[in-house]
């Protein structure tokens, strides 16, 4: 059904993305194995695997120290040649490169999730929709906001709000959103007294849906307010540069010539075609959104991946951090994946033969 | 060469834009009185930022002291009688072979407002020697505050803090028949009047006395005293939770962050530019190689990789710096570098230098990199706030150099010690307006240098 | 025959960092039914302007805009922005951009572009529109299932169909076409005439062609107008302004041009086109005219009536 060369072209990007990600996750493991702390992390998983198991049996205790010792030993010498972590370091960076990949992760050293996990999959999987609740309305909404915006002082440009909204622009380009986050939380909450000073729900929780609805929602406020007012200025602008020069071009003036509304020429002939580079410009702006989110997140104690990244690097705890650098290559590469779709449907010029 | 007048094109581009002037005299004036506070604050001081006991008479969470300026009941500044202020004397009393050591601090206390603690330090020379520590007010009332034996050494007397303090303090008071029903800390019981309403108690002003009485049986033991009346302002941007002066901490925070953000920029902002240009010179497999390389770079987590690395090794802010520029080598920027470069390869004067023979590499770098500098600097320029935040939000993380005070740690200090929930308001607003204005200024410079590299978006 | 356009003193003038750029001067001429006038002359002359301010497509940066515009007896140049929009423009005038290629829209496809004019001027329902859209391109010899094309699917000659296509949707009196062709090869050009000139035929459109190529406006010109520094300077019917050119710029354009069967001796024109933002004083052309008289430097030349229908600013005729 879809046109061979779109295939052709999310095909070639598609195995761009699974490239990166596995370069990604591979030198995540390199940078983390290089003085062999997953090795360790792995022997001390194992041998407390095999330790625990050969406890619960009831002749354990009947045994010697030494006969125990020695089972011991046997078992994890079978276990780590199973495993191939008895094989020379590249192959062993192979081995844990597959795993990563397939998302087993190991266990955590300290953290566990509310469900009582250990396992950092399932640690990182409870944590990731908040993130992703948060920060993907926050980039949908900036991102119309600053379109809407952008339209607007395409069609006045050198006025005056142009003029004044582009120091505005600049002044938030180069402040990220976490900074804001502190400044805000400092005013919002406590000066103002408007909002809480962080976390997703009250402490205790509202009991019907309906409340905890809001709650969330009350919670989330300012986040999603400094995330917003933090990267909308510099994004209306790009996309007003973006619209400025289309609209200075030679389709443009046609369409005006034939009659039509200063609205339909607004958006057919410079909002729909300036389209596709926006989304190119946003898809590299939202990979170091999804970073930026790590510290935003941080700042406003919402329980999310960033949140767990925090504690995770404040009790050492390297299973969960080297796992959620998995987790975060993979959001980027589906991420860009997902716009390079969208780009795709967007510009016919993809679609056809190149 | 045509370098010298790429650099005028910019610096013209810089002074005639007012966005450009304010950055550069904001920048100008920030390494003028870097420069001139450094002499004044030298390292030595800031090498004990980490040492608490380098800033323990220092009040703790207190104001900037300009703050006084704006209110009317003044808050008062530190007020340490050091041991040599100490009126020393001594009698014996023979019967009972005792030496009576008596020390007296007088100080005069004119604020209307109470200090934020007490403290006594006691440095006794003896192995055990018996103390009985008394203050008088002005209005005369004298009040016990401690009564006992101390060893040899360093003794520290919290009398803010301490629970056997605060019942002396009110069995003495009893004694007088004030009643302190209402529960309150030393700190303003010692210094307010006895009113007996206790509303908005105020100070009483004079002269304040301390007197301690040491006894001992050997003639060779030794007391000295040094009171501290800790204020509640302190310099000129306050002290954090540690009592360290905030101010040392801003003004040696700016070169460094300065220095990363500025050394970070420059070499992946040069780096960046050379490989997109040689990507676009050499062109064929190497052209192809580099593309590729720098999509994968684009996508790569950058972050985590790097708190990965700082988990996995603990790293100092240096090779933070090398780290981060390594693994920015490729980026946005070598894609722009290499579509330049092959519109500039277009040109004529290029094709003729090739005809007369000049080397690949000396066209790449007398005639075409010259030629990239106006843009290479503009985004070097609007780079440096983001590497200094980067620093920043290191710290946040807890990942920085733990033993610099940068403007990063300060703030990622500041909002751990509840600066925010509290409303500790100048630990976190100084270093913030610093950083916010270091990064404008960038910004702004970056702003004027835009104009020369991007004429497009110039009016028409 | 009856006029349908009459311009007279039309006036665009625009701002720009060098000054104000005198680009239309004071024109006049008219059109009448069913003919087609060729504006003639180099880049730089002001024809595009000419065409940017009948068709009212005026950029930011105007200074003066002002004349009359006097189509079918009423004055369009006093309508409102508004009235225009829905009144005159496409319906009764439209126009041929130059660079077929830049007019489409990228992302829309073909067809609906033609069949815009349709769905918001003649308020036709999608289908309707489309289907018309169809009919037009077989009109200009495109096979009717291109409607369903990007325009980056189309080759160059096809492309300029679909903007003529585009053009004829709403049955206008006056079509302006600005280089139609400049950017083709000969043979689609010739094929591109072609159609021009069985449309003209079979519909009686009167056309304002704005060319730089003399030549080619001989295929479909009855009258040519030359301008020349944003004014003209020579107005008549094509075989007169071939055969007996009366202004020594239009003589040296005949003069430029190869021809077949002869053996001529090319010309050139000396020196540069005038600078739009300070002219030359008294006539534009006097410093490449060889014939140039004292008075031409001082005083500019009326556009005098010299015979029926026929005018030229030059004080060799008198004035």
């Amino acid at each position: 059904m879809l046109p061979l060369a779109m295939l052709k072209y999310l095909g070639k990007r598609m195995l761009l993305l699974f490239i990166t990600l596995v370069l990604a996750v591979y030198l995540t493991i390199i940078v983390a194995n290089a003085g062999g702390l997953i090795d360790n992390i792995l022997k001390s998983q194992i041998k407390y695997d095999i330790v625990s198991s050969l406890v619960r049996l009831p002749t354990w205790s009947e045994l010697t120290e030494e006969e125990q010792k020695r089972i011991i030993d046997e078992r994890f010498q079978m276990a780590i040649q199973a495993k191939g972590l008895d094989k020379p370091f590249i192959e062993r960076t192979f081995i844990y490169l597959i795993d990563a990949l397939t998302l087993r992760l190991g266990r955590a050293l300290f953290i566990t999730s509310a469900s009582g996990s250990k396992n950092v999959g399932d640690i990182i999987l409870e944590r990731l929709p908040q993130t992703v609740l948060l920060f993907t309305t926050g980039t949908i909404l900036y991102s119309i906001i600053g379109l809407i915006l952008g339209l607007y002082m395409a069609k006045h440009p050198g006025g005056f709000f142009d003029k004044a909204f582009s120091i505005f622009a600049i002044v938030t380009q180069v402040i990220p959103p976490w900074f804001f986050g502190i400044l805000f939380i400092m005013l919002f909450a406590y000066y103002l007294r408007l909002t809480p000073f962080g976390g997703m729900v009250s402490a205790p929780p509202p009991n019907n849906p309906i409340g905890y609805i809001l709650d969330v929602i009350y919670h989330m406020a300012l986040p999603l307010f400094a995330w917003i007012f933090s990267l909308f200025g510099a994004w209306a602008y790009i996309a007003r540069n973006l619209m400025v020069q289309i609209a200075e071009e030679d389709f443009v003036i046609a369409a005006k010539a034939k009659g039509l509304s200063e609205n339909i020429l607004m958006r057919r002939y410079v909002l729909r075609p300036s389209l596709p580079p926006v989304v190119t410009v946003i898809s590299l702006s939202l990979i170091s959104s999804w970073q930026g989110a790590i510290i935003t997140e941080t700042v406003f104690n919402w329980p999310g991946l960033g949140t767990l990244f925090f504690q995770a690097i404040s009790s050492l705890d390297a299973p969960v951090v080297i796992g959620l650098t998995v987790i975060y290559a993979y959001l980027l590469v589906i991420t860009v994946l997902i716009l390079d779709l969208i780009y795709s449907v967007l510009d016919p010029r993809i679609r056809a033969r190149r | 060469m045509n370098v010298p007048r790429e650099f005028q094109e910019m610096t013209n581009a810089i002074l005639r834009s007012k966005a450009g002037i304010f950055g550069l005299s904001i920048i100008i004036i920030m390494i003028i009185l870097s420069t001139l506070v450094l002499i004044y604050v030298p390292f030595n001081v800031a090498k004990e930022w980490n040492n608490p006991m380098f800033w323990q008479r220092n009040p703790r969470l207190a104001l900037p002291n300009w703050v006084n300026i704006f209110l009317e009941k003044k808050l008062p500044e530190t007020i340490i009688v050091a041991n040599e202020s100490f009126r020393k004397y001594s009698y014996y009393l023979e019967t009972a072979g005792l030496k009576y050591n008596v020390l007296e601090g007088k100080f005069s206390y004119e604020y209307q407002d109470f200090p934020s603690e007490l403290r006594l330090i006691l440095y006794v020379d003896a192995e055990r020697i018996l103390v009985e520590i008394k203050w008088l007010q002005p209005s005369g009332i004298n009040v016990t505050l401690w009564k006992g034996f101390l060893k040899g050494g360093l003794n520290s007397i919290y009398i803010s803090r301490e629970k056997e303090v605060y019942e002396y303090i009110e069995d003495s008071l009893k004694r007088f028949n004030i009643s302190s029903s209402m529960i309150m800390r030393p700190e303003i019981i010692l210094f307010m009047d006895n009113n007996p309403s206790h509303v908005n108690p105020t100070p009483v002003n004079g002269v304040y006395m301390l007197k301690i009485v040491s006894i001992s049986s050997n003639p060779m033991d030794n007391v000295d005293a040094e009171l501290i009346i800790y204020g509640k302002v302190f310099g000129l941007a306050g002290t954090d939770d540690k009592r360290r002066d905030i101010f040392v901490g801003l003004v040696w925070g700016a070169p460094i962050a300065l220095s990363f953000g500025l050394i970070a920029a420059l070499a992946t902002s040069f780096l960046q530019t050379f490989i997109g240009s040689l990507s676009a010179w050499y062109g064929g497999l190497i052209d192809e190689f580099i593309q590729r390389v720098t999509d994968v770079y684009m996508i790569l987590p950058f972050l985590p990789i790097l708190i990965t690395i700082s988990i996995v090794y603990r790293i100092d802010i240096w090779t933070l710096l090398f780290i981060v520029v390594g693994l920015s080598v490729f980026g946005g920027a070598t894609k722009t570098a290499r579509s330049m470069t092959l519109q500039i390869m277009t040109e004529q004067y290029i094709e003729a230098a090739i005809s007369y023979g000049a080397s690949r590499k000396r066209i790449l770098f007398l005639y075409i990199l010259p030629r990239l500098l106006p843009y290479t600097m503009a985004n070097m320029v609007l780079s440096v706030p983001s590497y200094v935040f980067l620093e920043a939000a290191l710290s946040v993380l807890g990942l920085g150099d733990p033993m610099m005070p940068t403007w990063g740690k300060i703030i990622s200090d500041a909002y751990s010690g509840g600066a925010v929930v509290h409303g500790l308001w100048w630990w976190i607003l100084l270093p913030s307006a610093l950083i916010i204005l270091t990064a404008i200024s960038f910004a702004f410079i970056g702003l004027a240098l835009d104009k020369v590299v991007n004429p497009r978006l110039r009016e028409r | 025959m009856e006029e349908i356009l009459k311009i007279r003193d039309l006036k665009l003038y625009y701002r720009t960092l060098r000054g104000t750029v005198r680009a239309v001067d004071s024109i006049s001429f008219h059109l009448c039914k069913g003919e087609t006038l060729a504006i003639v002359g180099e880049s730089g002359c002001g024809k595009t302007s000419t065409a940017i301010a009948i068709m009212r497509l005026l950029p930011r940066n105007i200074d003066v805009y002002e004349g009359e515009i006097i189509l079918n007896g009423v004055n369009i140049m006093q309508m409102d922005d508004e009235r225009f929009r829905k009144e005159i423009s496409w319906r009764k005038i439209s126009m041929v951009f130059q660079g077929a290629m830049n007019s489409l829209n990228p992302v829309i496809k073909v067809g609906f572009q033609v069949a815009e004019p349709l769905i918001i001027h003649a308020k036709m329902d999608k289908n309707k529109a489309l289907s018309k859209a169809r009919e037009l391109l077989e009109l200009v010899g495109l096979p009717a299932f291109i409607a369903d094309r990007y325009p980056h699917e189309l080759s160059g000659g096809m492309k300029q169909r679909v903007v003529i296509a585009m053009a004829l949707a709403l049955n206008p009196s006056i079509v302006i076409l600005d280089e139609p062709t400049s950017a083709l090869d000969v043979i689609t050009q010739a094929n591109i005439m072609n159609l021009l000139k069985k449309l003209k035929k079979e519909s009686s459109l009167s056309y304002i062609l704005i060319t730089h190529d003399l030549a080619l406006s001989s295929e479909l010109a009855d009258k040519i107008a030359v301008m020349y520094g944003g004014k003209i300077v020579e107005y008549g019917t094509s075989e007169q302004i071939y055969l007996d050119a009366k202004h020594p710029y239009s003589q040296k354009l005949l003069a430029s041009i190869p021809t077949l069967r002869t053996d001529k001796k090319l010309e050139f024109i000396p020196g540069a086109p005038p600078d739009l933002v300070s002219p030359p004083s008294g006539c534009r052309f006097h410093p490449r005219c060889p014939y140039t008289m004292p008075i031409c430097k001082e005083k500019e030349p009326p556009f005098q009536n010299v015979e029926e229908d026929r005018y030229v600013a030059c004080f060799l005729y008198g004035g």
